[in-house]
């Protein structure tokens, strides 16, 4: 499968998934009409990569997310926690702009809840 | 409002310190035109990622929620007005919108609950309602109003009234304290 690449517009993030290194790059804002159509291929893509057993690294590099947003971040989570805990390799990386301590804390309080490993990162 | 007393308007509108006034159907578009206007016209301001994530909340919900839908060929779009306005010591952001009578109960026993409750407290309510599927009728994560009440200083107002046997019109406005970075 080849890489998957959606490109940002003023609403929504970038986009990245590789299927070959299993790596999927949410980066930018995200407050599209339909959050739930829009991350749509995101757990599709999610789905085949934990059925094919890849190892994951997943990072989280949002400046900022509407709440229709934040209910798709938690169940990509949610569907990763639960693959680590079956015994998939994963990794979460939450990046957060230096001076933004909201995003930060939100890293926080949407990691406490989960088993898998979650590091949260300033850039 | 007519030629006339354009200037009138003007006026008023400079010496209310009206930042951002729209009556209209509000699309997605529309929602980031003025997410782009308010944090141009904020952007000294320290609290602005949080008055941007309302302003943005209530937008949406008056284009998934408003009685009076528009939709166009790019998706939904509903009617109704914003308005932000700045005072001494706050920003006051407001929302209006029809809805339908049967939903009044609902909307304000929400708003009642979000007020009833502390920082720490809708923290864990947010959390908790996260994980759950969405209410019946919910086309977002149905936390908005939580979230807004995270944000915001001071209690969401929130005003229904009954426009006739099958519509009310829904206000809610919040409010920021102002704070120069």
């Amino acid at each position: 499968m080849d890489t998957i690449h959606i490109q940002k517009t003023k609403a929504s993030p970038e986009i990245i998934m590789n299927f070959q290194n299993g790596s999927l790059d949410i980066t930018g804002e995200s407050y599209p009409e339909n959050a739930m159509s829009f991350y749509k291929p995101v757990f599709d893509w999610l789905k085949s990569a934990i059925d094919s057993k890849k190892e994951l690294l997943i990072n989280f590099k949002l400046d900022y997310f509407n709440t229709s947003t934040s209910k798709c971040v938690i169940d990509i989570l949610d569907m990763v926690d639960k693959y680590h805990g079956s015994g998939g390799i994963v990794k979460i990386k939450w990046y957060y702009k230096e001076d933004d301590d909201d995003m930060m804390e939100t890293g926080e309080e949407f990691s406490s809840d989960l088993k898998a490993p979650f590091e949260i990162l300033s850039y | 409002m007519d030629h006339e007393n354009l200037y009138q308007q003007y006026k008023d509108t400079q010496d209310h310190r009206v930042l951002l006034s729209f009556k209209g159907t509000i699309s997605q578009e529309v929602v980031t035109e003025f997410g782009s206007m308010i944090r141009s016209s904020l952007s000294a301001e320290s609290n602005i990622k949080k008055i941007f994530a309302v302003f943005i909340e209530l937008a949406q919900n008056i284009v998934r929620y408003s009685s009076e839908q528009e939709p166009n060929p790019d998706g939904n779009a509903g009617v109704g007005i914003i308005l932000l306005r700045e005072k001494k010591d706050m920003y006051y952001l407001s929302s209006g919108n029809m809805i339908q009578n049967e939903n009044a109960a609902k909307v304000k026993e929400r708003c009642d609950k979000v007020n009833s409750m502390n920082k720490d407290e809708l923290k864990v309510y947010y959390q908790e309602k996260i994980r759950k599927p969405p209410e019946e009728g919910s086309k977002g994560a149905g936390i908005g109003l939580i979230d807004i009440a995270r944000k915001s200083d001071g209690p969401l107002k929130c005003t229904i009234s009954e426009i006739d046997s099958s519509h009310s019109f829904l206000t809610l406005t919040v409010t920021f304290k102002k704070e120069k970075r």
